[in-house]
C-alpha cells in the first residue's frame, strides 16, 4: 500500500510535451492488447492540471485508456503512472482520483445519498463525515432535492450526475469522466458540462471523453485525439486545426441568392471553389479558413445578399479525423 | 383505440385513396367527404382483437398479421403508406422516401413457428447460431449421457467376456430397469438433477434478463406456445438422456444376448412400465425446473433452487424418517414420490411404508403447482428488459 | 441540510471552502518541497513530490481499515435485504427447522411402549400372580392352584414385571464390571428359595470373576466397547421406553446437527448467498464503484465475506438456540431443562459457523476464478459435498471424504457428541446387545471421531484446523485471482 518509489516514472525527452513535475497521469509507450485486438497502441502522454478532452470514435481506445489509468486493466507493454505510482499494483493513489465509468449500472435499490455515503466511507471517512461530504457533492451536482430518492427512480441525467457525485466525494485532484454526456438530454447535458467546467475552474485535473467534438469544444480546448488505439493529436483544439489549415475546408452559407453571393466570393485569393448543393445553399471551399472567415462579413454585406446561416460542416470529429489521418499517411 | 367499430382495413383504404388523390392532382376540388370510407359493418368481436388474435375470432389460426410487431393499436396504424414512392428528383439521382406499411402476407402455420422455437433450443447443443449453451453444460450433458449408458456397457462387457456374474448383475431385470431410471445413487443424486439444473437454469430467466423475451412476444407467437416449446425442448434433452438411454439399454440387452420373442413378451411389460416411469420423471423434473426458471431473473438461482428442491427435500425426509420413523414425510420429496410410483409401476419392492397412491397424488399436485406457476408467470411476463 | 442552490449556479461556496481546506495540505507539501528535494534532478524531485502527495494515503490505508470493513459489510447486508432470494432462503431454513421440531415434539409426546423381554409379566396359569412373582416365591407359574398366599403376598400388577431390571452403567469406562441384578433373578436375592432351580446354575457365565454382572471388554482410554458379555438374567428386562427415548433424543441431536445444520443450512445458505458476492458485481459492472477506492481487492473480498458472515452466523445461531431451547424442554431429563445437551449444541453451532465460513469463501471464490463458469463449479461442488456428506455419515474413515468440507463439519459434531456424552458408544453396543439396535437411528447418525481415533478433543482441533485451512486457502486463491483479474 505504501507507494513504491522504484515505480515512480522516469522523465523522458519525447516530443509530445515536456514532462511536468509529478504528472497526475503519465503513460509511456503503453500498449494494451485484448487477444487479437489492439486497444491502445504505443500511447505516451502526461496530464497535469486543467480540463482535457479525450476524443475518439467508438472503439478508439478512450475507455481502455481510462481503465489503464485507474488500474482496472494491466498494460500489455509500457508503463502507466498515476501520481507516480503504478495503479495496477497499488490502489493507494485512488484516494486522489475520482473515476466515472462508462457503465450504466448503479445500485438501483439505494438512495442517492446512501450510494455516495457508502462509497465515501471506503476512503476511510467516518459515517458522519461521509454523509456530510455526500450531501455536499450531491448538492454540487444539483441533486440536493432528490438525495433520499432511490437511484432506480432517477432519470438518466440524474444517474449520470450521481455517478459524478460519487467520484467527487473524496475531493480528488484528478477526475476522470468516461462519456459523461452519453444519453443525456440537452438539459442534463448542460448541467453536466457546467459541472465539468466548474471542476476545471477549481483547479482540478479533469479528463473527459466523448466522441462528439462539439461537446468537448464547449468544455475545453485542450484535447487528446485517439484513433484506432493510436494517439493522433494532442494539444489545443484550435492550434491543431490551424496546423491543418492547408487542408481544404468548407464553409456553408444559407442564403436566398447563392449564385450572386458565390460570385462575390470568387475574387478572394484563398477561395478556390464554390458549389451550390441546394437551391438555397452555397458552399465555399478554401484552404485558409481563418482568412476567409475574416473577410466573410465584408463580402456578404458588400454583395447585399441576405445570409440566414453560416456553418462549418467540417467542424466535427469525423472530418477532423479525416484530415489527421490524411496528414499521417 | 377509442371506437370499437374501427377496422384496420379501412385505414388502408383511406390511405390508398388519399395517396391516389395526391398523385392525380394536389389542387383537386374533391371534397374531403368523398375519400372518407363508408362506416364498416359492425363485427362480431372487437375488430382489432380479431385482427390480432386471428381471423376466426379469438384463436390463433396462423392467419394473424404482423400487427403485433408494429404496435399495440394506439395510433401507430396511421403511419402506413405505400413503399418506395419517388419523392423528389434531384439531378443525377433519385431519393426514395422510406415509407413502411405492415406486412400483409400469410404467416406460416403455427406448428412451423413453434418448431422454430423448439429447434432453436435443441440445435443450440450442437451448432452455433442457435440458443447458446455454455460449453460446460454441453460437456455435462454428454458425460451424463455416456455414464447413464454404463449399465449397458457392463452388460455388453459381461456378455463378451462371458462373465456370468457381471451379466447377471447388469442384465435386464425389474430391478435394473427401475435402477436405470430411478436409482438414487448416482443417477438421481447426481446425474439427472445436475443436467436438469444446468439446462433449466437460464431457459426462461435469461430470456427475461437479456430482453430476448421481447423478441418472442413482439412476434405472432402465443405465450402458451412459447412456454410449451421451452418445456418440450427441455423434455427432449432430458428424454434423450433418460428415456432414450433406457431404450438403448433394453434393446442392447436383447441384442447382446440374442434373446427371442418369448423373452421379449416376458420383459416388454416391465420395459413399458419403466418407460412410463421415465416419462413421469422427465415431466416432473422439467415442470419443476421451468417453474423455477420462470420466477427468477438469473440462471443461477433456478439451478441451485432445483438442486435444493430435489436433494434438499430428500435429505430432510431422510432425516425425519430415520429419526422419527415417519415414512410419509417422503411425500415432500419429488424424487421419492417418483421412486415410489416407479416402484409400484415397475413392480419392485416398495421401500416406503405409505401407500403408493399418496405419492402419485403428491406427484400430481407438485406438477400441477409447477405448471400453474409456469403458466401464470409466462402469461404475466413483461416484455421489457429487466 | 444544505440550502438549495439555484440551478444556474452549480458552484456552491461550500465546495470552494472544502477545496480551500484541502489546499493547505498541498501547499504545505509544496512548501516543504525544497527541503525534501536535496541534490537530485528530475527523478528525485518527482519522487519527493509523490511521497509528499501520497503521505496522507498511508494513513488512510492502514488506520481506517475498520471503517471500510463496516462500510462494505453494511453495504453487503443491505444488498441482501433487497434481494427476494435471501428472504426465500432464510424463510425456508426457518420452515425446515420448525418442521423438524414439530416431528420431534410429536415423537417425544407419544413415547414408546415398553415390552416384556423375558416374558415374566405373563400370568400363564391365571391365578393372578405374574410368572416372575411366582418364581420368586417358589410356586409354579403353570399351576393355577399353586401360588403364594394372597394374605401375606398380594399379587403384583403385571407392569411391575415389565421393566424390572434396568440397564446399569456407572459411566466409568475403566470399569469393566458393570450391571446389577435389580430383580434378584440371578443372585436369588429376595427369593423365598435361594437354591430354586429357576435360578441359573452358573451365575458367572462370562467368567470375569464377578457373579451376576455384565462384563464390558473395552478400551479404557477411548471408551470403545469391544464386547458386552452378561451373566444370565442380569439387565435382561430394561425399560425400553426410557432407553429408546434417550436414544431418539440423542439421534435427533446428531442427525439434526449433522444433516440439518452443517449440511443443509451449511451448503445451501452459502450457495445462494455467497456465490454472487463478487461475481455478481463483476458481471453487472458495478465492481468499479468498490474498486475505485483506495482499497485492496483482497480487502473487498474479505469484507464482502464479512457481510455474508454477519448475516448467516446470527441466523444460524438463532436457529440453534431455538432448537436447543425447545428440544431441551421436551427431552427426557431429570429437571426442568436438559442441560447436558448444551456442549453438543455448542459443537453444532461451531460446526455450522465454520462450515458456513468455509463454504462461503469457497463459493465466492468460485465466482472469481471464472465469472462465466463459476456458477457451474459451485453447483458441482455442492453436489460433491452432498455425496461426501452422505458417505461421511456412513463411513467417516473413507479417505476421499477428507477432501470435503461437510466431512469436517460432521467430524466436529461427532467430537462434541462424544465430549458431551461419553457413553454414546456404550449406548450403541448395548442397544445391539439387547436387540434394539435396528430400532434406533443412533447407528445411522453416530460415528466415532475419525481424525485422531480415540481422542475427541484432538479430532475436534484437527477438524477446526482443516476447516480454517480450507477457508484461508480459498481466500488466498481468491484474492490472488482477483488481483490479477482485469475488469472491463
Amino acid at each position: 500500500m505504501i507507494p513504491d518509489m522504484s515505480q515512480v516514472g522516469k522523465p523522458t525527452d519525447d516530443a509530445w510535451a515536456p514532462v511536468p513535475e509529478a504528472p497526475h497521469v503519465m503513460l509511456e509507450g503503453v500498449t494494451k492488447v485484448y487477444g487479437q485486438v489492439i486497444g491502445l497502441n504505443d500511447v505516451s502522454l502526461a496530464v497535469k492540471g486543467g480540463v482535457t478532452g479525450i476524443l475518439g470514435m467508438n472503439g478508439a481506445g478512450k475507455s481502455t485508456l481510462f481503465k489503464l489509468i485507474v488500474g482496472r486493466l494491466k498494460a500489455s507493454q509500457g508503463t502507466v503512472r498515476l501520481f507516480g505510482t503504478d495503479p495496477w499494483k497499488n490502489p493507494a493513489p485512488y484516494a486522489r482520483v475520482g473515476y466515472v465509468s462508462e457503465s450504466e449500472q448503479l445500485y438501483d435499490w439505494m438512495t442517492g445519498l446512501d450510494f455516495v455515503t457508502t462509497l465515501a466511507r471506503l476512503f476511510g471517512y467516518t459515517r458522519d463525515e461521509a454523509k456530510e461530504r455526500a450531501l455536499h457533492v450531491l448538492d454540487f451536482v444539483g441533486l440536493a432535492d432528490v438525495v433520499n430518492k432511490q437511484i432506480g427512480k432517477y432519470s438518466k441525467g440524474m444517474r449520470q450526475r450521481v455517478k459524478i457525485a460519487h467520484a467527487l466525494v473524496n475531493d480528488p485532484d484528478l477526475i476522470i469522466l468516461d462519456e459523461p454526456l452519453a444519453g443525456c438530454d440537452p438539459l442534463a447535458r448542460t448541467t453536466v458540462m457546467n459541472v465539468v467546467r466548474e471542476l476545471g475552474a477549481m483547479g482540478k485535473t479533469v479528463l473527459v471523453s466523448s466522441h462528439i467534438l462539439n461537446e468537448i469544444e464547449r468544455i475545453t480546448e485542450q484535447i487528446i485525439i485517439l484513433h484506432n488505439g493510436r494517439l493522433l493529436a494532442l494539444g489545443n483544439l484550435h492550434a491543431i486545426r490551424e496546423l491543418l489549415d492547408q487542408h481544404p475546408h468548407r464553409i456553408l452559407l444559407r442564403t436566398d441568392n447563392p449564385r450572386k453571393l458565390g460570385t462575390a466570393f470568387l475574387p478572394h485569393s484563398d477561395v478556390y471553389g464554390v458549389r451550390f448543393p441546394k437551391p438555397d445553399e452555397l458552399v465555399i471551399e478554401t484552404n485558409n479558413l481563418s482568412s476567409v472567415h475574416k473577410a466573410l462579413p465584408e463580402i456578404c454585406i458588400a454583395s447585399g445578399v441576405r445570409v440566414t446561416a453560416i456553418e462549418n460542416p467540417d467542424d466535427n470529429l469525423e472530418s477532423l479525423l479525416g484530415y489527421l489521418m490524411e496528414g499521417r499517411s | 383505440m377509442g371506437d370499437d367499430d374501427f377496422d384496420i382495413d379501412d385505414l388502408f383504404d383511406e390511405f390508398d385513396s388519399a395517396v391516389q388523390e395526391n398523385k392525380e392532382s394536389t389542387s383537386s376540388d374533391t371534397p374531403a367527404d368523398d375519400v372518407t370510407p363508408t362506416p364498416p359493418p359492425a363485427p362480431d368481436a372487437p375488430a382489432t382483437e380479431a385482427e390480432y388474435m386471428g381471423q376466426a375470432g379469438l384463436q390463433v389460426t396462423g392467419q394473424a398479421r404482423l400487427e403485433a410487431a408494429f404496435g399495440s393499436g394506439d395510433g401507430d396504424e396511421v403511419a402506413i403508406a405505400q413503399v418506395a414512392q419517388v419523392a423528389q428528383s434531384e439531378s443525377g439521382g433519385t431519393i426514395f422516401h422510406q415509407i413502411y406499411r405492415p406486412w400483409r402476407g400469410e404467416l406460416n402455420p403455427r406448428w412451423m413457428r413453434n418448431w422454430a422455437i423448439l429447434r432453436h433450443h435443441i440445435y443450440g447443443l450442437f451448432s452455433k447460431g442457435h440458443r447458446p449453451y455454455p460449453l460446460m453444460t454441453k460437456l455435462v450433458i454428454f458425460g451424463v449421457f455416456i455414464s447413464s449408458l454404463a449399465d449397458l456397457g457392463f452388460m455388453a462387457l459381461g456378455s463378451l467376456t462371458g462373465a456370468e456374474e457381471i451379466e447377471r448383475m447388469f442384465g435386464i431385470s425389474r430391478g435394473n430397469l427401475y435402477g436405470h431410471v430411478l436409482a438414487f445413487w448416482f443417477r438421481n443424486a447426481c446425474y439427472y438433477p445436475i443436467v436438469t439444473a444446468l439446462i433449466i437454469g437460464g431457459i426462461i430467466s435469461e430470456d427475461r434478463q437479456h430482453g430476448t423475451s421481447a423478441l418472442y412476444f413482439s412476434r405472432p407467437i402465443n405465450r402458451r406456445d412459447y412456454a410449451m416449446m421451452k418445456f418440450l425442448s427441455v423434455g427432449i434433452i432430458l428424454g434423450v438422456i433418460i428415456i432414450f438411454s433406457l431404450c438403448l439399454y433394453y434393446l442392447g440387452g436383447i441384442l447382446v444376448n440374442g434373446e427371442g420373442w418369448a423373452y421379449l413378451i416376458d420383459t416388454f411389460g416391465m420395459f413399458l412400465a419403466a418407460l412410463a416411469a421415465a416419462f413421469l420423471l422427465v415431466f416432473t423434473y422439467t415442470s419443476i425446473g421451468l417453474a423455477l426458471s420462470s420466477v427468477s431473473q438469473g440462471k443461477f438461482f433456478p439451478a441451485v433452487a432445483f438442486l435444493g428442491i430435489i436433494l434438499g427435500t430428500k435429505l430432510v425426509a431422510f432425516l425425519i424418517s430415520t429419526l422419527f420413523d415417519r415414512s410419509a414425510i417422503y411425500l415432500i420429496s419429488p424424487y421419492d414420490n417418483l421412486a415410489h410410483v416407479g416402484q409400484w409401476m415397475i413392480g419392485v419392492n416398495h421401500t416406503y411404508d405409505h401407500p403408493a397412491v399418496w405419492s402419485l397424488v403428491m406427484l400430481l399436485v407438485m406438477n400441477a403447482i409447477s405448471i400453474y406457476v409456469l403458466s401464470a408467470r409466462v402469461s404475466s411476463l413483461e416484455v421489457t428488459r429487466e | 441540510m444544505i440550502p438549495e442552490q439555484p440551478p444556474d449556479t452549480p458552484m456552491p461556496d461550500a465546495l470552494e471552502m472544502q477545496l480551500a481546506d484541502a489546499r493547505p495540505r498541498f501547499e504545505e507539501a509544496a512548501a516543504q518541497e525544497p527541503a525534501a528535494q536535496a541534490p537530485t534532478g528530475r527523478i528525485g524531485q518527482m519522487q519527493a513530490q509523490a511521497a509528499q502527495a501520497l503521505r496522507p494515503l498511508t494513513n488512510t490505508v492502514w488506520s481506517k481499515l475498520d471503517r471500510k470493513a463496516t462500510a462494505i459489510a453494511e453495504f453487503t447486508l443491505r444488498q441482501y435485504r433487497t434481494k427476494s432470494s435471501t428472504w426465500v432462503v432464510l424463510g425456508i431454513g426457518l420452515m425446515f427447522v420448525t418442521m423438524v421440531m414439530l416431528f420431534y415434539a410429536e415423537a417425544m409426546a407419544t413415547g414408546f411402549d415398553s415390552y416384556d423381554n423375558d416374558g415374566d409379566s405373563e400370568d400363564w396359569d391365571g391365578d393372578g400372580y405374574p410368572t416372575g412373582q411366582e418364581r420368586r416365591y417358589g410356586t409354579s407359574p403353570w399351576n393355577a392352584d399353586d401360588h403364594p398366599d394372597p394374605e401375606t403376598v398380594p399379587p403384583d400388577p403385571a407392569s411391575v414385571w415389565i421393566n424390572e431390571d434396568p440397564l446399569d452403567f456407572d459411566g466409568d469406562f475403566r470399569n469393566s464390571n458393570q450391571g446389577f441384578d435389580d430383580d434378584g433373578d440371578c443372585t436369588g436375592e429376595g427369593w423365598s428359595d435361594p437354591n430354586s432351580p429357576e435360578l441359573p446354575s452358573r451365575n458367572d457365565r462370562n467368567g470375569d470373576g464377578h457373579p451376576c454382572n455384565v462384563y464390558y471388554r473395552m478400551n479404557s482410554t477411548t471408551g470403545m466397547v469391544y464386547s458386552v458379555n452378561g451373566d444370565p438374567n442380569v439387565d435382561e428386562d430394561p425399560d425400553e421406553s426410557v432407553f429408546l427415548k434417550e436414544a431418539l433424543h440423542r439421534s435427533f441431536l446428531l442427525g439434526f446437527g449433522k444433516v440439518g445444520f452443517t449440511f443443509l443450512l451449511g451448503v445451501f445458505l452459502p450457495l445462494f448467498l455467497a456465490t454472487g458476492l463478487v461475481r455478481d458485481e463483476m458481471e453487472r459492472g458495478t465492481m468499479h464503484y468498490l474498486l475505485g477506492k483506495p482499497i485492496a481487492r483482497a480487502e473487498v473480498l474479505t469484507y464482502r465475506l464479512l457481510g455474508y458472515v454477519t448475516l448467516t452466523w446470527p441466523y444460524v445461531t438463532g436457529l440453534v438456540i431455538i432448537t436447543a431451547i425447545v428440544s431441551g424442554l421436551l427431552a427426557p431429563s431429570d429437571g426442568f431443562y436438559r442441560w447436558q445437551d448444551l456442549p453438543l449444541w455448542l459443537g453444532v453451532l461451531v460446526a455450522s459457523w465454520m462450515v458456513l465460513l468455509a463454504y462461503g469463501a469457497v463459493f465466492s471464490v468460485c465466482g472469481i476464478i471464472s465469472p462465466k463458469y463459476g456458477v457451474f463449479i459451485a453447483i458441482g461442488l455442492g453436489v460433491w459435498e452432498f455425496l461426501m456428506a452422505m458417505v461421511s455419515l456412513a463411513d467417516p474413515t473413507f479417505p476421499l471424504t477428507y477432501l470435503s468440507i461437510s466431512h469436517w463439519g460432521i467430524e466436529i459434531i461427532n467430537c462434541a457428541a462424544l465430549l458431551a456424552y461419553p457413553d454414546f458408544i456404550w449406548m450403541i453396543q448395548v442397544a445391539e446387545f439387547h436387540g434394539f439396535g435396528a430400532d434406533i437411528a443412533l447407528q445411522v447418525f453416530w460415528s466415532p471421531p475419525s481424525a485422531v481415533p480415540g481422542s475427541a478433543l484432538a479430532s475436534m482441533v484437527v477438524a477446526l484446523f482443516v476447516l480454517t485451512l480450507y477457508t484461508v486457502f480459498a481466500l488466498f486463491i481468491g484474492q490472488a485471482m482477483f488481483k490479477r483479474r482485469e475488469l472491463d
